[in-house]
């Protein structure tokens, strides 16, 4: 009989889990973006009309992404992996591209999901 | 003076100093833990932090002093187990109550740790994705371990805050059952090691870090490890990490070995202070 608990010990943290988080920017706030906008969990880059949107998770460890102007790269401040704008890996750690997250872009703005 | 343990070994006396002063941080550190945790929220970390420092009433110097405390206890700790290892003072301990001093180091320092991610500013987020992302390289047990000592991501600081509440009251219980006896601890002559340390935090600022920009560091004592995270697999660094347990552990259990684990720990120390002196340099 014991053995029946633990899909439901094994689930308990699950339940825990916080809702997916969703993410609006309006036409507006679009346009205010220059090149590249740092969100809390997400990074969004704008290349003439067309959209990148990664995690902010950097795929080595898993820290917040920061951009470096001068350079123009993603850089993780913890162990210094380096992005291309598009995502791309160019060394570091991180060995893979950032983690592009699904988005919807229409009149009104543009939305995502992150889970 | 009778302290009730023998004091000396063949090699010589342990530097009691060293002790006394562990111990009374570590109690400095609970007390002002207990005061801080009725401030502290782990559903609004920072907020809470920036409020206990902001509007409560001596909140700034009791989050100093226990930040402070805990750094001191950690620091002395390490520094009576490194004197017991070289004056032997093993030999006159049994197994067991080795394994649960080497345990009780340990145990600190993942209080201190856990302390670092309740901070939750940048250096504290840092540093628990960081550690969740490494545990869940540990191939099997790895998720289950994440899911009860941290899942940051799933259930937020929780699971943090309550280990780093209950571990503490175990660690200060376990070491007056079993390592000091209280009455000694809390004679007149003892009591000078808190009036050192309690005005300290007075002269110093221990500032919260809410960002950090291109290059961050994490706890000063996994700066070794973060550096090492650049060359080297995630697991690869969790064992090594791991392992100066087992050399500690290896002292009781191999005594006729003491100046081979002694070179082993000599090594470690000298190639973990190297990563830390290279993370300072680069
Ligand atoms: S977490 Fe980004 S390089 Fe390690």
């Amino acid at each position: 009989m014991g053995f029946l608990s633990v899909p439901f010990f094994k689930n308990l943290s699950f339940l825990s889990k916080p809702a997916p988080k969703k993410i609006f920017l309006s036409k507006d706030e679009l346009s205010k973006i220059k090149e590249i906008h740092l969100g809390e969990d997400f990074i969004l880059v704008k290349k003439g009309q067309r959209y990148f949107v990664f995690s902010r998770r950097c795929p080595h460890l898993g820290c917040n992404l920061n951009y470096d102007p001068e350079k123009e790269w993603i850089v993780c401040p913890c162990h210094k992996s380096k992005f291309t704008l598009t995502g791309e890996y160019i060394e570091g750690p991180a060995k893979r591209d950032l983690k592009p997250l699904p988005f919807e872009l229409n009149e009104r703005g543009l939305s995502l999901e992150i889970s | 003076m009778k302290e009730g343990f023998p004091l000396r070994s063949p090699e010589g006396f342990i530097i009691l100093p060293l002790a006394w002063l562990s111990a009374s941080s570590l109690v400095i550190s609970v007390f002002s833990g207990i005061f801080l945790s009725f401030h502290y929220f782990y559903y609004q970390p920072l907020e809470s932090l920036l409020k206990i420092i902001t509007f409560v009433p001596s909140g700034k110097y009791l989050r100093s002093l226990h930040y402070f405390s805990s750094q001191v206890a950690l620091i002395t700790l390490f520094l009576h187990l490194l004197d017991s290892i070289y004056k032997k003072f093993y030999l006159l301990k049994g197994k067991i109550s080795w394994f649960f001093l080497v345990f009780s180091f340990f145990i600190l320092l993942f209080i201190t740790f856990t302390g670092y991610i309740l901070r939750a500013d940048e250096t504290g987020v840092l540093a628990g994705n960081i550690v969740e992302n490494m545990i869940l390289t540990l191939p099997i047990l790895g998720n289950s371990l994440n899911k009860v000592f941290f899942a940051i991501n799933e259930a937020g600081l929780i699971k943090v805050y309550h280990w780093h509440l209950f571990l503490s009251f175990f660690l200060i219980a376990g070491i007056f059952l079993f390592h000091i006896r209280i009455k000694i601890f809390f004679s007149w002559n003892r009591t000078m090691y808190f009036w050192t340390l309690l005005p300290i935090p007075f002269f110093f600022e221990f500032s919260l870090k809410p960002f950090q920009g291109l290059s961050a560091r994490g706890p000063w004592f996994f700066v070794g490890a973060q550096e090492m995270l650049k060359f080297f697999h995630p697991l690869w660094v969790f064992l090594w990490l791991l392992s100066i347990f087992v050399i500690f552990l290896s002292f009781v259990f191999f005594p006729k070995r003491h100046k081979v684990l002694s070179g082993f720990l000599i090594l470690y120390l000298f190639i973990y202070f190297g990563f830390t002196f290279f993370f300072f340099l680069f």
